[in-house]
């Protein structure tokens, strides 16, 4: 029987801020989307287990990937704290019906890791900051 | 380009240039794979001992064990040929069209010696270089 699990290669994904549109999975090595929120607890009364309420999303993706020497300032003007954009990624690629999921957000955190024997990389913590879309492309 | 064929050129190209080997070796005497038959000691060779893609990104990048070593009458003539090669190859980056070499150290190093029929000796002395190219 044919299955139709994917590799994390088929992964496409793009920041869109003021420094311009930054293609991610050109050097990615790592994506991890978290739909994650806060919720408020509903417990009262003779309630025999916790309820709890939906309140505000906070989805956050974390990236890591690999810096190009010949990238200039543009990365880094693209991934630095508190800059704000926009998040469009399908983790099975552009083709026609694959998930797309497109996320306002800014970047919490960026960090740049110089190991002497290995290549350069960052990671960079994105929170959501606006209404996220799943869609399809 | 073919990897292979690219670093090829970027290694001889290294090695040739360094005054300081070809005077110890009286010429260019440094081939790849193999020396011709009855060539002349001393000569260095260089070889493919590993290595390939790492296929962590998408964009193509690879680690490859370069074996290159010299070959002389005594040990102490092929451990200084093998001084000049590690200091042109060890922390260096080479020229390797089409793609870009962000990574060359020794790693491993190898001092082997060859017994012919006539009972005369082989001296080899030399080491695994890890190149990285993307």
């Amino acid at each position: 029987m044919a299955d139709n699990e994917f590799a994390g290669s088929a992964l496409y994904a793009t920041w869109t801020c003021a420094a311009g549109t930054i293609q991610i999975n050109t050097e990615f090595r790592n994506w991890n989307y978290n739909d994650q929120g806060d919720s408020i607890d509903a417990t009262a009364g003779g309630d025999v287990y916790r309820r709890n309420l939906k309140s505000y999303d906070n989805n956050q993706v974390t990236c890591s990937f690999l810096l190009q020497s010949t990238g200039g300032t543009v990365t880094r003007n693209a991934f630095q704290r508190f800059v704000a954009g926009t998040l469009v990624w399908g983790e099975a690629g552009t083709a026609t019906g694959a998930v797309k999921t497109t996320m306002p957000a800014y970047v919490e955190s960026a960090s740049r890791s110089v190991p002497y024997n290995d290549v350069v990389s960052m990671d960079v913590t994105f929170i959501q900051n606006g209404a996220v879309t799943h869609g399809a492309y | 380009m073919s990897a292979f064929n690219a670093l090829n050129t970027g290694i001889y190209t290294t090695l040739s240039g360094g005054t300081a080997l070809t005077g110890a070796l009286g010429g260019t005497a440094i081939y790849y794979q193999q020396a011709p038959d009855e060539a002349a000691l001393p000569y260095v060779v260089w070889s493919y001992q590993g290595g390939g893609d790492d296929n962590i990104t998408p964009s193509r990048m690879k680690s490859l064990l370069v074996y290159v070593r010299a070959y002389a009458v005594t040990p102490a003539q092929a451990g200084t040929i093998d001084a000049y090669c590690d200091a042109l190859l060890h922390g260096k980056k080479l020229t390797v069209t089409g793609w870009n070499n962000f990574w060359t150290a020794r790693e491993e190093d190898i001092a082997l010696v060859e017994n012919l029929p006539d009972k005369t000796q082989i001296h080899s002395a030399g080491g695994i270089y890890r190149i990285r190219i993307t």
